[in-house]
């Protein structure tokens, strides 16, 4: 029994090692200025990664704001259609209701380059190419077959019993799905939110190609820099992509847990 | 009248699940609805609620229609049989909810449900969480909780099932103490034919989706309609037989059962119950097949006039050398023995 208990250990830290490790060499690259095979540890160090990132673009603040509002309410949109979709599929039953559910996962199965062009010639036509709402538009659809899955699981989980019991007990429909039925799913919602959001957010390919230059979001900023080969500046950048969908995951998990407890 | 359901008919994906299915349940009065699983009951309650689209037929309140009433509307509470506690909300505020849905303000509701909680001996809990409870306790908060809703009609789907004996057993007297008290309108959905008999003013026995009787439980346990009923309440031995000339026979060859009767000649079933059947020493010998030992009296099973009959006897006629012997006596009262016509 020690031994499982000692390989199962030993498995944890194997994995947990194969994340923290590739981490913390990002974190070391932040600060190095050069870096070659085969020194264990940079040559010299310099802050010019750092300075690149905040001082880089003189309206830095504003593109990280503008990220994350972006890909905010990409995700609210997003999880609210999900929600309402998940219901009608769980609790309903009629016409359609198998290619609705299949239309819903299809941009998992249509790769988003595809998607792109075929969507990018809609939008010039209805005018929506280059703008934020066009941009928002596609996130969403990209998000969707998660958003779905997600929702889909957690109403079928609980069903609607306790939305029974409310309105046997004088709850109209509306009260008995937010006093008592929407409590249940806020996991599902913040987990949702978390999914969907992270998926705007690291969008680049679609965000260029539906927001021209004129969308300009982290990740279509963070991307060249990749590509460019300055591991550096690279860094720099990856880590405060990790800092801000981390603290974003804490926001959605708290509200999350506080929206469960209210009524 | 509280409730009354007129030739109801439900179907469930093109089967019938009820049909025809006429009751009604009077203000104060305590009718279960017993029959095994799968006979419709939980269905009947549900369509009642409002949760089950009807094929066919009525559900009223008086003079008042309700099948066209959404739930909340209808009068009727159910409680379930997984209780279906908030779970996000704390006991007091459980019960307080019917309460909040009648637009009562905070601190009425809140000394409304304390009350409430007290009826069910739970004063104190009020802000626990339901998780927080054992299972007696939940079974408690949701009885309160139905009851705080003042509805016309009280439904119960089979409430006690997953508790055990002893907390059964108090619940049942909980239950009896408060419908004396609140006099509302109670259906119980139960397969437990003691529970019925013990609590019920009225008992309506259904069997696939029908009701094949509906009276006072004394009425039932004396005059069962017909033989189906007889067997599911366990009243006693069933002997398939024939009427000839004044003498019931029963099918099994020479040593059958026999008796006088004055019914027509055909073919019956005879319902030999329990209590007609004992050990005696002026009886006749028959061999013994089983004993089981049941705590107040032990259950035994012999083969007598061709087949398997089951008693009862007192603790003081049994004694240990009985498991030993292969025959016993025994003597049978055949006196208003119920004959069932074959055609039921």
């Amino acid at each position: 029994m020690r031994e499982k208990h000692r390989a199962a250990k030993t498995l944890i830290w194997l994995t947990a090692s194969l994340i923290v490790l590739p981490l913390m060499v990002l974190l070391v690259w932040c600060f190095a200025n050069r870096w070659a095979y085969p020194s264990l540890l940079p040559e010299n160090f310099s802050l010019r990664g750092l300075e690149q990132v905040l001082f880089g673009y003189h309206d830095m603040g504003r593109i990280v704001g503008s990220s994350i509002l972006i890909s905010v309410v990409a995700a609210v949109l997003c999880v609210t259609a999900s929600a309402l979709a998940a219901r009608a599929v769980v609790f309903y039953d009629f016409k359609g209701k198998r290619i609705l559910e299949f239309l819903t996962m299809i941009p998992v199965i249509i790769p988003a380059t595809v998607f792109g062009m075929g969507i990018h010639m809609m939008f010039i036509k209805g005018g929506l190419n280059h703008t934020i709402t066009g941009v928002i538009l596609t996130h969403i659809v990209v998000s969707l077959p998660y958003g779905v899955k997600i929702m889909t699981d957690i109403t079928k989980l609980y069903g609607r019993n306790l939305e029974e019991q409310a309105m046997v007990l004088g709850a109209n429909s509306w009260q008995s799905f937010w006093l008592v039925g929407f409590p249940k799913l806020t996991p599902g919602i913040a987990s949702a939110l978390s999914m969907t959001f992270i998926i705007s957010f690291s969008q680049y390919f679609l965000t260029l190609l539906i927001g021209g230059g004129r969308v300009k979001t982290f990740s279509v900023v963070m991307v060249p820099f990749i590509q460019s080969g300055d591991k550096t500046i690279a860094a720099n950048y990856s880590v405060l992509f990790i800092l801000i969908t981390f603290i974003v995951f804490l926001i959605f998990d708290k509200i999350g847990k506080k929206a469960r407890c209210i009524a | 009248m509280s409730l009354t359901i007129n030739h109801l008919t439900v179907d469930i994906e093109k089967t019938p699940i009820l049909q025809e299915v006429s009751l009604s349940v009077a203000d104060g009065e305590l009718l279960s609805l017993l029959g095994p699983s799968g006979c419709g009951k939980s269905t009947l309650l549900k369509a009642a609620a409002g949760f089950i689209e009807i094929a066919g037929g009525q559900i009223s309140a008086g003079a008042k229609r309700l099948d066209h009433l959404p739930p909340d509307k209808r009068g009727i509470v159910v409680v379930f049989q997984d209780l279906r506690l908030f779970s996000n909300m704390n006991v007091i505020d459980n019960v307080a909810f019917p309460l909040k849905m009648q637009g009562m303000k905070r601190a009425e509701r809140h000394e409304k449900a304390r009350y409430y909680l007290e009826k069910v001996q739970l004063s104190g809990l009020e802000r626990r969480r339901i998780s927080q409870l054992s299972g007696g306790q939940q079974q408690r908060v949701a009885l309160a909780r139905g009851l705080a809703a003042d509805p016309n009609v009280l439904l119960l789907d089979e409430p006690f099932s997953s508790l055990d004996e002893n907390l059964r057993e108090d619940m049942r007297q909980l239950l009896l103490e408060l419908h004396r008290e609140m006099k509302n309108a109670i259906v119980l959905v139960t397969h437990d034919r003691k529970e019925a008999l013990q609590l019920s003013d009225r008992i309506a026995v259904m069997k696939e989706g029908r009701i094949l009787q509906c009276d006072k439980p004394q009425e039932i346990y004396k005059h069962p309609a017909n033989l189906q009923i007889a067997q599911y309440l366990g009243l006693g031995n069933t002997i398939s037989g024939t009427v000839s000339q004044g003498f019931f026979r029963g099918d099994c060859g020479a040593e059958s059962v026999t008796f006088e009767t004055n019914r027509p000649d055909g073919a019956y079933d005879a319902l030999l119950r329990k209590e007609k059947i004992r050990l005696s020493d002026q009886g006749f010998e028959v061999s013994l097949l089983k004993i089981f030992y049941l705590g107040d009296t032990y259950q035994i099973h012999v083969k007598a006039g061709g087949q398997e009959l089951v008693f009862l006897a007192e603790p003081d006629q049994v004694e240990d050398s009985l498991y030993r012997k292969e025959t016993v006596c025994i003597e049978i009262d055949y006196g208003q023995t119920e004959l069932f016509n074959k055609m039921d």
